[in-house]
């Protein structure tokens, strides 16, 4: 993560809005989909070993392509 | 096109009030409406008049009554058809007007006897517009009294609901039907288990395909159909069955049939077919009570048709494709043709039946043009009374090859198909299809209630089975599902947790799959319950394999989850964080060092700011010619420095301070960057266009195709001769031009940079170079 110290100090919490992320049980699954030829180039920052984000707009791309892949992901929507 | 013709389907609207409409029809007509309304008056000559006393009669719910005890049998019965479908609702004019001439109207007939015009296309409206002509139904389209011609059926019709209140159940026409003899067993039947089934997939298949598009015309959108296709593989089903045996456009007909049926509500507003709650809850219902539903549903379909409409020349407005034709006119004829059959069990041959109905409207109704008589007034009396006959032949003939045809489609498709008739080869005669039919118990009851018949029905409801096993799940994930024992809701089951792969007459073949498990978790069932249900209905204990199988898919599905859309809070620090979630116990789930998914922002939460990512994350970089990168830290996002590191290079002392160069570039495209995706990424980025200069440096680091050819600087050299004589005879010379570019000027030459050894050489051999001359290199 880049670091945050150019970033206005403030204790109150930026809000991130309308994003997209992947959760993985363990962190060898999210190494192997960041390999993926065609889910690699979808997923972006790793906020941490189990979650990454999703780049805006490819949610459902990245959604078919797990499922090509033979995955079952777990859909969660905000409702 | 008549000015009645409309672009879009004019919404139903609530009955008015008759006195509301009274005004816009001339004397003539509410003289003869008052005459209805309150007898004959002398002295009741004004419209006023006449209009008053209507209104009296109409406060007076004593005197409606008495209206109505005044009333033929055809407008009794006729007004009690059209009670039976609401007394709110506009009339369906195509449907009522044939019932109408079902009815025996002609009998007391309130026209005065005369010559009438009466075009191919009023015909049909003939009965119903005796009804318009006495008051008893009023439109809003204006004075003129008649349906038909012109004037388009699409006008909406009413009946005041004070007179529907006071009329009482329908007498059907007796239509004179014999039977005949069939067999034991009928021969193409489909059982309510079979149609239920049908029924359930249809739903799980429209639930599974939310959302369901719809076109601006009002149908449903070709992708939406293609899914649904492949989710139900009706098509595909119907070319292995039987010839005849099919609906044609199964698909079609189902989306119409529900629509009408009120199942589907087709929002032209935002363009979705919404599936209605209840949908569900009549498929739970007796088939016998849906039976009914879908009869009713079924006269109304408009947009489907059993056979091909092309060749008949019948009028209806090509902008709406799902405006009501004639087709549903004959439906109904059809309908209450069949409530009225007198051996309620008995087999009928299709052909008498399509007789029967000719005779009763044939020389009023047809799908395409109608044949009509009118005799010259200079023509014999026998030779009228052959010209009549020529054209009744006529007319008869047209109907066998047309509407007869229509009629043995509807029976042998919908009816069929929907479990209110079943069908039989006549013994002895060879013929593609059945030609004998008779009501299942299901089309018994549901024409009875559909025409309001109770003292039947009450007799005959069938009380709701009980819940029983009714599969078996085999070692190898078959589930072999005994279609006479399910309930619908048994059926929905397994239609949302297993694949169907054969359905026979009695039994249906499923198999639990992975996708299907994943399918139906991802649908919002859960996975014990899915497990509690598969066990309640199964006849023998669900195989500890195929528990634990199933548990194993539900368990892959927990390993990734794809949070949509969702919000993610960003703290200074893992401590600020913490005390953040300890603070707000439902604020969320911790992410790594200082994010929290957020469950619920509670109110009045203090946020810094807020970055939203859809449709386009914020552009937050500025992009410098000599290829700087700088990100805005008000803007900045949890995306952009991921970004640019793919195609910049980082300045250690800055975080925000990045850079484009040409190894950077070059790296970019090595690691699978096309050229137009990395200038589209930092376009994107960017809050202001990027300069062009960078832009083509961009193209030519990353060796991109369509780049200009990159400038190259030769290596010039300039021959200098310290005379002007030598410097002519040089100009001139054969053998020293070739070396030559050109002249620069008196003492000067540009020389051609590959050959300049051989000019050397040259000039030393003959001896200008001990003269002065120079061969300079220039840059």
């Amino acid at each position: 993560m880049p670091p945050q110290k150019n970033k206005p100090t403030s204790a109150a919490p930026l809000l991130h809005n309308q994003l997209t992320l992947i959760e993985v049980a363990e962190p060898e699954i999210l190494d192997a989909l960041k390999m993926d030829r065609k889910i690699g180039p979808l997923l972006a920052t790793r906020l941490s070993d189990c979650v990454v984000v999703v780049t805006p707009g490819n949610a459902d791309t990245v959604i078919k392509h797990l499922r090509k892949a033979g995955h079952t992901p777990k859909i969660l929507e905000v409702r | 096109m008549s000015r009645f013709r409309t672009d879009k389907p004019k919404p139903i609207s609530a009955a008015p009030a008759f006195e509301t409409v009274l005004l816009s029809y001339n004397a003539d007509a509410v003289k003869q409406f008052a005459r209805t309304f309150a007898g004959s008056e002398k002295g009741r000559t004004t419209k006023d008049a006449c209009i008053r006393a209507i209104i009296e009669v109409l406060a007076n719910p004593a005197a409606i009554r008495n209206m109505v005890s005044q009333l033929s049998d055809f407008e009794r019965n006729a007004l009690a058809l059209h009670k039976l479908r609401g007394t709110t609702q506009a009339a369906k004019n195509e449907e009522w007007a044939v019932e109408c001439l079902l009815l025996d109207w002609e009998k007391n007939s309130r026209r005065a006897p005369g010559y009438y015009y009466g075009s191919h296309r009023s015909e049909s409206y003939e009965a119903l517009n005796q009804l318009l002509r006495a008051g008893l139904v009023f439109h809003t389209g204006g004075s003129y009294l008649g349906l038909g011609g012109y004037y388009g059926e699409t006008l909406a019709c009413f009946v005041d609901a004070r007179i529907l209140r006071e009329i009482g159940t329908v007498t059907l026409p007796a239509i004179r039907l014999k039977p005949v003899e069939g067999p034991s067993w009928p021969d193409w039947v489909k059982r309510p288990s079979e149609i239920t089934l049908r029924m359930v997939a249809f739903h799980q298949a429209l639930q599974k395909t939310m959302p369901l598009a719809l076109t601006a015309k009002a149908l449903p959108a070709k992708p939406t159909l293609a899914k649904l296709n492949k989710l139900l593989n009706w098509e595909e089903a119907g070319k292995t069955a039987p010839p005849g045996q099919t609906l044609p456009e199964p698909l079609g007909f189902m989306m119409a049939l529900w629509k009408e049926a009120g199942l589907l509500r087709f929002d032209t507003l935002n363009r979705t077919i919404e599936v209605q709650e209840t949908a569900a809850g009549l498929l739970a219902r007796p088939f016998a009570e849906q039976a009914a539903v879908w009869l009713r549903a079924y006269r109304s379909v408009t947009g489907w048709f059993e056979g091909d409409i092309r060749n008949i020349s019948m009028y209806f407005d090509s902008d709406r494709p799902a405006a009501p034709t004639k087709v549903n006119g004959l439906r109904a004829g059809l309908l209450l043709t069949l409530a009225t059959l007198s051996d309620k069990t008995g087999w009928y041959r299709i052909k008498d039946l399509s007789d029967a109905l000719y005779h009763a409207i044939g020389s009023r109704f047809s799908l395409g043009y109608l044949r009509t008589f009118q005799g010259h007034y200079s023509q014999k009396a026998a030779d009228i009374e052959e010209a009549r006959k020529k054209v009744e032949t006529e007319r008869h003939e047209a109907w066998n090859h047309q509407e007869h045809f229509f009629l043995a489609f509807m029976l042998v498709g919908p009816l069929l198909h929907l479990g209110i008739v079943e069908l039989a080869y006549e013994k002895g005669k060879n013929t593609d299809i059945p030609t004998l039919f008779r009501l299942t118990e299901a089309g018994r009851q549901g024409l009875a209630r559909l025409y309001g018949q109770t003292e039947t029905t009450a007799t005959q409801t069938t009380a709701r089975p009980e819940k029983q096993p009714c599969w078996m799940i085999q070692p190898n994930f078959d589930v072999v599902v005994y279609l006479e024992q399910a309930l619908p809701e048994q059926l929905a089951l397994i239609e949302r947790v297993a694949e169907r792969r054969q359905l026979d007459a009695a039994t249906a073949t499923y198999r639990l799959t992975r996708e299907a498990t994943y399918l139906a978790l991802e649908a919002g069932l859960q996975l014990e319950q899915m497990l509690a249900d598969l066990q309640a209905s199964s006849l023998m204990p669900v195989p500890e394999a195929v528990s634990r199988s199933i548990r194993d898919w539900a368990e892959r599905r927990e390993r990734i989850a794809v949070h949509l859309l969702t919000n993610l809070l960003e703290f200074d620090s893992a401590g600020a964080r913490d005390d953040a979630l300890t603070a707000t116990p439902n604020l969320g789930k911790a992410i790594g060092d200082r994010y929290v998914l957020v469950n619920t922002l509670p109110k009045g939460f203090r946020l810094q700011s807020t970055i939203a990512y859809e449709p386009a994350p914020p552009r937050c970089i500025s992009v410098s010619e000599s290829g700087g990168v700088t990100i805005d830290p008000e803007l900045k996002d949890l995306l952009i420095s991921g970004e640019l590191t793919e195609i910049c290079l980082p300045d250690a002392k800055n975080p925000l301070h990045w850079r484009i160069t040409e190894t950077s570039a070059k790296a970019a495209r090595k690691k699978g960057w096309m050229t137009a995706d990395l200038l589209t990424r930092l376009a994107g980025r960017a809050k202001r266009p990027l300069p062009k200069v960078l832009e083509l440096a961009i193209r030519c680091w990353t060796g991109e195709n369509q780049a200009p050819p990159a400038a190259s600087l030769e290596r010039a050299y300039v021959l200098r001769v310290p005379f002007l004589e030598m410097a002519e005879a040089l100009d001139k010379s054969p053998l020293f031009k070739p070396f030559l570019a050109e002249r620069l000027g008196p003492h000067a030459f540009l020389a051609h940079s590959k050959t300049i050894t051989q000019l050397q050489a040259r000039l030393d051999e003959f001896g200008f170079s001990q003269a002065g001359t120079s061969l300079t290199q220039m840059d």
